[in-house]
């Protein structure tokens, strides 16, 4: 593999974490305009950044060792619903956690804004890694 | 490009030859008649992947797995004593396509590919423009192989044309950057469960390919019971790509007489390669009391039982036949096809499959025969009798007997030789047969942990290097123990010696370059 192809194989990857990152956050963008102010839109960094982690960590479990993926696809409507709301549930409890526990809150934003930092490298990697991907698809 | 002469054209010829001295005539005439006899000829050469010999009942194996092939045997030149040139597809078709040794041609790890010098060094690559390419594989570490060579093949039909299932998007999105796009696609979508690098995506990914897994399961059960046959490379974490036989088979016998002629035409199919999924017809067929030989675990067993590789083998067994029924197929459409009279058959295989000392499959570092003995069929135009042939050969020999079978120049960069059968060259007898399994070595590098199983005369030699535990070379009489049963490295350290200095010396010369 030559350095410009690999310069490609890692492009394609930060390009489609930069597209999946931007479904997400256009999704609590839109959920932000449905609920109410004071439930996301006040506090849009804090609580979206924390789901995020959170539906990360269960994206994480589901693809771990430790979950036979195969069997997932043996559940009926009703495990899946369980497994949905279980989600739900979680972002929500988080999020109710985060209104009240001040101090939760504040570390969480201090988290966020120490990300912040790695979201700004990340997002610059991810513009090169779309330019790569266009010039080597011209 | 047409040679028929007509009348005309031929009073033409002879009033020219009349002005030009006999001897010169001899050969004008001689040259045309190889030209119509050799040249225009097509060629077809058909892969199994993963096909023993030794599980041939046309080599004499005990359950009848090969009829068909046996029937085309009557009129092809058999090898008796064939061997791949590695143990797993990317060496072993590496080495039948490019007619060397996987310590030259370096496609030594799944997924691999040869070194860019064989992109114009291949089989594909030796046939004039005039002649028609095509290639097809079940196998996607054949089809990367194929892929290096697309430059030299004019139709190039791609795995995913006769898959049930497509799950690739690559080629589809960036098509001008396929291999690349391609190997980031695995990375993000089907990387295997922790190590996917999206998180949602390859989760979305599973579900809906598992959801299509059960629609086929539910159209294709009735008719294959066991299973829908695929193929999956687990080591490269590529998922499944369900396909039915019948229908590459099919387009082949659709394909040929359309075709323009000459063709070569590179045909691989991927049964009996596991998993073994046989058609409903062909289960049962072989529950009888044969069992295989017990023999002592291997170095690098992996822990089966005799009765675990006894019923595994008994489905390779049916996966076979049921091959060999579908060959049949295609054999006698060819043969009823006066088109097509005019075509050179080869059927061959990239490597074996084991199931014995322990280990079932062929992803082992140990070549023991029933891995890298394959068969070898070739068919000339108006062959009337079956040829059998003993004498020790290799994939790599393939590629100079093309050559020369259609009038082509035989490259000097093969390591291999004119097949015996078309030649009179005396040195094949006592010529080194090599087999490599390098997978743990780098591409660039020393191949420093590595198997090679070196056959000469009667003798065969594993030896291995660079493992934690590295075995002790074994010795073989094949001749008198064609099993492999009779180690004789210790009662006969000269042959041991000699034969691996011979290695040695064939890995010292590959690793300084």
């Amino acid at each position: 593999m030559t350095i410009w192809e690999l310069a490609g194989a890692i492009s394609y990857p930060l390009v489609e974490a930069l597209l999946e990152s931007s479904i997400l956050w256009a999704g609590f963008v839109g959920l932000s305009y449905i609920l109410p102010k004071k439930w996301l839109a006040d506090k849009f960094a804090i609580i979206s950044s924390a789901s995020a982690w959170l539906l990360c960590f269960w994206a994480i479990l589901l693809q771990s060792e430790y979950v036979e993926f195969e069997h997932v696809l043996e559940w009926g409507p009703k495990q899946f619903l369980f497994g949905f709301l279980l989600v739900i549930i979680a972002v929500i409890d988080l999020n109710l956690l985060i209104h009240r526990i001040k101090s939760l809150e504040d570390r969480i934003k201090r988290l966020t804004q120490a990300f912040a930092i790695l979201a700004y490298c990340y997002v610059l990697f991810d513009i090169l890694g779309l330019v790569i991907i266009l010039v080597r698809n011209m | 490009m047409s040679l028929k002469l007509t009348r005309h054209d031929f009073l033409k010829l002879a009033s020219f030859l009349s002005l030009i001295s006999l001897p010169h005539a001899k050969g004008i005439i001689n040259a045309l008649s190889s030209i119509q006899s050799t040249q225009q000829k097509n060629i077809l050469v058909f892969v199994f992947d993963a096909l023993s010999a030794r599980h041939m009942s046309l080599y004499g194996y005990a359950r009848n797995t090969t009829p068909n092939l046996t029937r085309f045997a009557e009129q092809a030149f058999v090898y008796h004593s064939h061997h791949s040139g590695g143990n797993f597809t990317t060496p072993g078709v590496a080495s039948l396509l490019t007619g060397v040794y996987p310590w030259s041609h370096r496609a030594i790890h799944t997924l691999g590919t040869t070194l860019d010098s064989y992109r114009d060094r291949n089989i594909f690559s030796i046939y004039p423009i005039d002649r028609f390419r095509f290639a097809y594989t079940h196998n996607p570490l054949a089809e990367m192989l194929l892929q290096q060579y697309y430059l030299n093949i004019d139709l190039f039909k791609r795995i995913r044309e006769f898959a049930l299932d497509d799950p690739q998007y690559s080629d589809r999105l960036f098509p001008s950057d396929y291999n690349v796009s391609y190997w980031s696609e695995q990375l993000i979508l089907r990387n295997g469960g922790i190590r996917s690098s999206s998180l949602f995506g390859s989760i979305l990914y599973r579900i809906l390919h598992l959801l299509t897994l059960r629609k086929f399961q539910n159209f294709y059960g009735p008719q294959f019971p066991l299973g829908i046959p695929y193929v999956a490379i687990r080591a490269a974490n590529l998922d499944e790509i369900y396909f039915l036989l019948e229908d590459a088979v099919n387009w082949l016998i659709d394909e040929l007489p359309r075709v323009q002629k000459p063709f070569f035409g590179y045909f691989h199919i991927i049964p009996p390669h596991s998993p073994y999924f046989p058609r409903k017809d062909f289960i049962g067929k072989f529950h009888d009391n044969f069992r295989i030989i017990s023999k002592p675990p291997s170095p690098f067993s992996d822990g089966k039982l005799d009765e675990e590789l006894n019923n595994s083998c008994i489905r390779y067994d049916e996966y076979l036949a049921y091959a060999d029924a579908e060959f049949g197929r295609l054999y006698d459409a060819i043969a009823h096809d006066d088109n097509l009279g005019n075509s050179i058959i080869v059927v061959t295989a990239d490597h074996g499959e084991l199931f014995e000392r322990g280990i079932q499959g062929h992803t082992t570092p140990a070549l023991y025969e029933p891995i890298i003995h394959i068969p070898l069929l070739i068919s000339i135009p108006q062959q009337s009798r079956r040829q059998d042939i003993y004498s020790n050969t290799s994939c790599v020999d393939l590629l100079p007997t093309l050559a020369k079978l259609t009038n082509q120049p035989i490259p000097n960069w093969t390591e291999g030789q004119v097949l015996p059968g078309f030649t009179e060259d005396p040195t094949q007898v006592e010529r080194n047969i090599f087999s490599v399994e390098a997978k743990s070595s780098p591409k660039f590098g020393a191949l420093n942990k590595v198997s090679v199983a070196l056959i000469k005369g009667n003798y065969k030699l594993i030896y291995y290097r660079g493992y934690p535990f590295t075995p002790a070379p074994e010795l073989y009489d094949l001749a008198n123990d064609p099993e492999e049963v009779d180690d004789l490295a210790i009662k006969e350290p000269s042959i041991v010696s000699d034969l691996q200095q011979e290695i040695e010396k064939q890995l010292r010369s590959t690793n300084s370059l």
